[in-house]
């Protein structure tokens, strides 16, 4: 593994931002050194599906300019990030990785990428992900799939495949993936980075591409915790373009980014998330054990809790996730089947022959586990549970059909919309990322940015970049 | 109610059907995994019982605010 050193492409957002702030780093040298990274690696990692290098050198010369009359943005100011390519770029292809929209020219910004924008942030382009944002890697698509910068045999996770690998390997100080089931944490986890879903209507999903609209977030993925809460600050609040978006008021998260845990009340599901089942990676549990002995260490109390309905939530998400996603794709699903690659094809059709019954039994058992998850977060104040039930597969071999069976540690929080984020926790064996996942109530972003933040602070595995 | 996975390519031919999404004896074939484990998720939660619980799917007649 390296280590973090002075290359510019490893500043985390709060390093560089605190950098160009006194003078010390322009954001045109920052964003070349960026580009260079990415003239190094992508060639191997496939992260980006589109560079839009000139653009980012015109924007950081901006930005330059703005700091030199002393017009400072704030902490995204300067910044390169990326955006996983179903963020609509007004003017700019936005494919959803498919061939299906490989012509796909927005008019408009997405709102996330309009305020990351106006925040003064450096977009340098546009990442891989898994087609419409479902399914693993599929070379019947027309984009090579991102690999994992700890070890290019193995993949990413996804579906914000090229959101991981971008910032795990210093291509990007930040990206924005989306989540429905799992995919801002998941290839967080499995990339060694901090990835966060929101609560339900805390992000617009206005202009980011429809997989299922009941359980799509938008969020930020990082190399840090305070670098989450930076990009969050820029994106989270109302948008009245978005009619499940939240009017409540958005708090200053940067006072989350406190060493301090003790007192916190954890509760650990231990039935689902931790006890032996062939679908998850023992390595992995006593990994996030040893992690939350750690917690406990620094003043945390643990407790076990019950969730039954986490038997089904799994269930629930998925088939309300392809019901829901056939409605969207439907027209372009009959008309022009052919352009979607396989994997995608296959569940979206089986989106369109799930019946009206099975989607409103599922989210009658979502009603079930919100009214659950409400009643035992009474008596704790966060859920802790590993991300991901196992590390990065490898491609040689892989199944895609494996991330929908099983059990998932991410899709509970997507069918009950509270926030969760993922944080790098230690290593496997075999030099392979593994994540730990603080899960809040509605709106309680800052309770888990503030543990996230304390274990981060304490484990210190941020030191650890990948060997690419 | 049958487990999915017991469901003929013929029956399951007739739910593509009437869904229009026209597909081919083939691609049914070739669906039937995939089929089996999201109608097997379907089948899951069909058996949950909720007991005297009214576990409903909401609907709010307020209006959105301008």
């Amino acid at each position: 593994m390296a280590t973090a050193d002075q290359r510019l492409y490893f500043l985390t957002i709060h390093q560089a931002g605190e950098l160009m702030r006194k003078g010390e780093l322009s954001p045109v040298e920052l964003t070349r050194a960026c580009l260079d990274r990415i003239a190094d690696t992508d060639d191997r990692l496939n992260s980006f599906i589109l560079l839009l290098a000139d653009d980012a050198l015109e924007q950081a010369r901006v930005a330059e300019s703005e700091m030199l009359r002393g017009e400072y943005r704030g902490p995204m100011h300067g910044i390169p990030f990326a955006l996983k390519d179903l963020y609509d770029t007004a003017g700019i292809r936005t494919t959803s990785g498919s061939r299906v929209d490989i012509e796909r020219v927005p008019t408009e910004d997405a709102t996330t990428t309009a305020r990351l924008k106006d925040a003064g942030g450096i977009l340098l382009g546009k990442l891989a992900m898994h087609e419409f944002a479902l399914g693993g890697p599929d070379w019947t698509t027309p984009f090579e799939p991102a690999r994992n910068p700890w070890n290019l045999a193995h993949i990413t996770g996804g579906s914000s495949s090229g959101s991981g690998s971008a910032v795990a390997s210093g291509q990007a100080l930040g990206a924005l993936g989306s989540c429905t089931g799992g995919s801002i944490r998941g290839p967080a986890s499995l990339c060694g980075i901090v990835g966060l879903k929101p609560t339900y209507g805390r992000v617009s999903r206005y202009g980011v591409v429809t997989l299922s609209w009941s359980q799509d977030h938008a969020g930020p993925m990082t190399w840090t915790v305070e670098d989450t809460a930076y990009m969050l600050q820029a994106i989270a609040g109302h948008d009245p373009k978005d009619p499940t978006s939240s009017k409540a008021p958005v708090p200053d998260y940067s006072r989350s980014l406190r060493e301090d845990i003790r007192g916190v009340r954890l509760g650990l599901p231990r039935h689902y998330f931790f006890d032996p089942d062939p679908s998850v990676s023992p390595e992995v549990v006593a990994t996030v054990e040893k992690a939350i002995a750690e917690l406990e260490s620094l003043g945390a109390t643990v407790q076990e809790v019950s969730l039954p309905s986490l038997d089904y939530v799994r269930a629930a998400n998925s088939v309300i996730m392809v019901s829901e996603a056939y409605a969207y794709h439907e027209p372009n699903l009959k008309s022009r089947p052919q352009e979607f690659g396989e994997i995608v094809r296959g569940r979206f059709r089986v989106g369109g022959m799930m019946s009206a019954a099975d989607y409103l039994q599922a989210q009658r058992v979502r009603t079930w586990a919100r009214r659950e998850f409400a009643e035992v977060m009474q008596n704790v104040d966060l859920l802790v549970t590993p991300t991901m039930t196992q590390p990065a597969p490898a491609f040689e071999g892989y199944d895609p059909s494996s991330t929908a069976r099983g059990r998932s540690f991410t899709a509970p929080f997507n069918a009950t919309g509270l926030p969760a984020i993922s944080v790098p926790c230690g290593f496997t064996e075999s030099g392979l990322p593994v994540g730990m996942q603080f899960a809040g109530k509605p709106f309680d972003e800052p309770g888990v940015i503030q543990a996230a933040y304390t274990y981060q602070q304490h484990a210190r595995w941020y030191d650890q970049r990948p060997p690419i | 109610m049958p487990h999915p996975s017991q469901m003929s390519i013929d029956e399951l031919q007739q739910i593509a059907d009437r869904a229009g999404l026209g597909m081919t004896r083939q691609e049914v074939e070739e669906l039937k995994p995939i089929y089996d484990l999201y109608a097997g998720y379907a089948y899951e939660l069909h058996s949950i019982d909720f007991g005297p619980t009214e576990m409903v799917v909401q609907f709010h007649p307020d209006w959105p605010e301008e």
